[in-house]
């Protein structure tokens, strides 16, 4: 991958390697290519080059027939491959089922599983996402792939382990698996490239394996893993970021006697698509995604995804002032030494982009109200006396966000969340939380940066019979940034 | 509520033999609003108990939404209760009249095209929970939490702007802690299971 931070005048419906612009390739046969130039230069004007030409013969990568059936025994596959793990390998009890738990499971139904937060509330989304890219893989629709993600989460709860069925885990596999999945099947459709050989073409497929496992064992199955196709034409959208960053990270309890947690810390920041030029054609076609992993702290400190549900253009795109209405999936998760919470809900809102200066400086601002369909936070078992449980709840929530961008280079944002939820599982209770930021990024060359972050969490917990709780976070990055690729949508420019 | 199941599989055995020209139409287009009556039964459980209590109840919904251009797919808000009587929320507590319902969005996948889709939602859930006291008198307790929907249902189109459709499906509700008569039943979850028939204007 090549570019940085300066734009690329690329289409904005062009893909790199696409048949829009199909992309050289070294190897190429002569003949073959001169004898396809020929025709193609009295067929088609204008000429193509001749390693473009050789390029736009090969038969584009299509899926093929779908296979639901294919699909869905793979995501049972799933489950039965992580149940004999769970019971060979790590010998768990919960994971010892047979006919007696499965009529207990069917008998008694569902109930709320408080415990661990990191495998409730990420775990379970990412085994999610391989029962819905199980059905990516064969070739399902998104709308096709969501009821085989329901299915696995089911089975998984009723008869993959011994314990009751967690409707929290059902809740968050389910959902959470269809937005982490459909984001990392697109991003897997980035990585790939079907022109590419050699090193570069191992090195993308073993890459997107481990993104999309599912969908790299089956190219694998199928020999596509050397298969030397045309990028279809949907493998990028018209825009387009990859950002990753590398630094240092402190976060503390506020109050006289707590202690700051220092470690470094990787984030990795994707966008997919423009809410401003999206073809709106399919869910997802806009999607976000935020990730940082921290060695303190379970790992995965942060995900934050949104893929976009429904959007509306309500400007042209010469206009110097850009508005668009947008509904999202969201996705959050955040388990740090100081706190966690999770949450999967619907986001609808408008985000709006006025160019300011002749430089293509821009203003960008998002403002959203969003509806929690199931929330985590954690809470005060009183009768354990441990801090180690979740309270599940439905809420409510709002965003607003302002950023100042050039050429999509993002200089300062500033991001402000507020959360209610109401408890249903454990102590009745209701929590407010809410959380600020404000980011400064300065360019160094057009690929890298250096940056700051710094971040503020509150949280109120009202008990219905407990004494209230406030308590307060306060979270510092200091980060080299670099962006290995990206593509900049005209209105952006 | 046993005597309204031998109408509805009735009603929907008729409405299946409904002229083939008039269901050419096979799924709902643009906007569309739909009301159905059935029955069904709910099933409460909650965190440490040991059995699950039962009672059947009376089914109603209304829909309204949207259909997506180039997709089979619909969007939809819909509102849906179940009543039931004599439901005893834990084994051995004294029975109730509950009210069990969801609000939420849905989306309804026509397959195959034909007037068969899947549907799923999720959104907010709801409990009533009636109680009548020693002295003859009535306590009421309501509760709110989170919902989940599935489905599979049928339309038969009667005309171009009118079908009859069959739904059956579950609905999860989270509801929470309950106290009747001064026993606490810890994290209710109830587990509606409903067969309806309705109209829907598409």
């Amino acid at each position: 991958m090549s570019g940085g931070y300066r734009a690329r005048a690329t289409p904005v419906n062009g893909t790199r390697g696409g048949p829009g612009v199909p992309r050289p390739r070294r190897g190429a046969d002569p003949r073959r290519t001169l004898t396809t130039l020929g025709l193609l230069t009295v067929l088609l004007p204008p000429p193509a080059t001749a390693q473009e030409t050789a390029s736009a013969t090969l038969p584009v990568a299509t899926c093929g027939e779908k296979r639901p059936l294919l699909a869905t025994a793979e995501a049972l596959g799933v489950n039965l491959v992580a149940n004999r793990v769970n019971v060979w390998v790590f010998e768990w009890d919960w994971a010892e089922v047979g006919w007696e738990s499965w009529a207990k499971n069917l008998e008694l139904g569902w109930q709320w599983d408080k415990t661990q937060f990191g495998t409730n509330m990420f775990l379970h989304p990412y085994h999610g996402s391989l029962y819905f890219d199980a059905g990516r893989a064969n070739c399902l629709s998104f709308w096709e792939s969501v009821p085989i993600t329901f299915l696995g989460s089911w089975t998984w709860e009723y008869l993959g382990e011994g314990k009751r069925p967690a409707l929290n885990d059902f809740w968050m596999t389910g959902f959470g698996g269809v937005a982490i999945g459909e984001i990392m099947h697109r991003v897997s459709s980035a990585i790939l490239d079907e022109q590419a050989t050699g090193g570069e073409r191992l090195t993308r497929e073993i890459a997107a394996l481990f993104v999309n496992p599912m969908r790299g064992v089956n190219r694998l199955v199928r020999g596509e893993w050397n298969d030397r196709r045309a990028n279809p034409p949907d493998r990028l959208p018209g825009s387009y970021m990859f950002r990753t960053s590398l630094g240092g990270r402190t976060i503390r309890e506020n109050g006289p006697d707590a202690r700051p947690t220092r470690s470094p810390t990787l984030l990795i920041d994707i966008t997919l698509g423009d809410v401003f030029e999206a073809d709106r054609s399919s869910p997802f076609d806009v999607i976000t995604l935020l990730a940082q992993i921290s060695p303190d702290g379970g790992g995965v400190n942060i995900l934050r995804a949104t893929g976009r549900l429904w959007g509306n253009e309500l400007t042209p795109l010469e206009s110097w002032h850009r508005h668009a209405l947008f509904v999202n999936q969201r996705f959050d998760y955040v388990n740090n030494p100081a706190y966690h919470f999770g949450e999967q809900s619907i986001e609808t809102g408008l985000a709006s982009s006025w160019r300011t200066g002749p430089r293509g400086l821009r203003l960008n601002s998002r403002v959203a109200a969003d509806v929690v369909m199931l929330g985590a936070i954690d809470a005060w078992d009183e009768f354990r006396g441990s801090r180690n449980y979740s309270d599940f709840g439905p809420g409510v929530g709002a965003i607003a966000e302002v950023s100042l961008e050039r050429n999509g280079t993002r200089y300062l944002s500033w991001y402000n969340r507020v959360r209610y939820l109401r408890t249903v599982s454990g102590e009745p209770a209701d929590h407010t939380i809410l959380f600020s930021g404000f980011d400064i990024t300065v360019p160094i060359t057009p690929s890298f940066g250096v940056g700051a972050h710094i971040s503020g969490d509150r949280r109120k917990s009202y008990f219905a019979e407990l004494d209230d709780v406030e308590r307060s976070y306060t979270e510092t990055r200091v980060y080299l940034s670099w962006i290995p690729d990206r593509r900049l949508g005209a209105g952006a420019r | 509520m046993n005597r309204r199941l031998p109408v509805v599989l009735a009603t929907t055995l008729l409405l299946l033999g409904a002229s083939d020209a008039a269901s050419q139409q096979a799924a709902r287009r643009g906007f569309w609003m739909e009301a159905a009556r059935g029955t069904g039964t709910v099933r409460n459980s909650c965190s440490g108990c040991d059995h699950v209590t039962s009672a059947y109840g009376a089914a109603n919904y209304l829909r309204v939404g949207v259909g997506l251009s180039s997709t089979p797919v619909l969007l939809g808000l819909e509102l849906f209760a179940l009543s039931s009587t004599d439901l005893a929320l834990v084994t051995g507590a004294p029975p109730v009249d509950a009210e069990n319902g969801t609000l939420g969005p849905i989306v309804m996948w026509y397959f195959g095209g034909s007037g068969l889709y899947l549907r799923g939602g999720a959104g907010l859930s709801y409990g009533t929970y009636t109680v009548r006291t020693a002295t003859d008198e009535t306590a009421t307790v309501e509760r709110m939490g989170s919902a989940l929907t599935f489905g599979v249902g049928f339309d038969v189109g009667l005309w171009s702007w009118l079908a009859v459709t069959a739904d059956i499906g579950t609905y999860i509700a989270s509801v929470g802690d309950v106290t009747v008569d001064d026993r606490l039943v810890d994290d209710i979850i109830a587990t509606v299971y409903q067969a309806s028939v309705g109209l829907a204007l598409r």
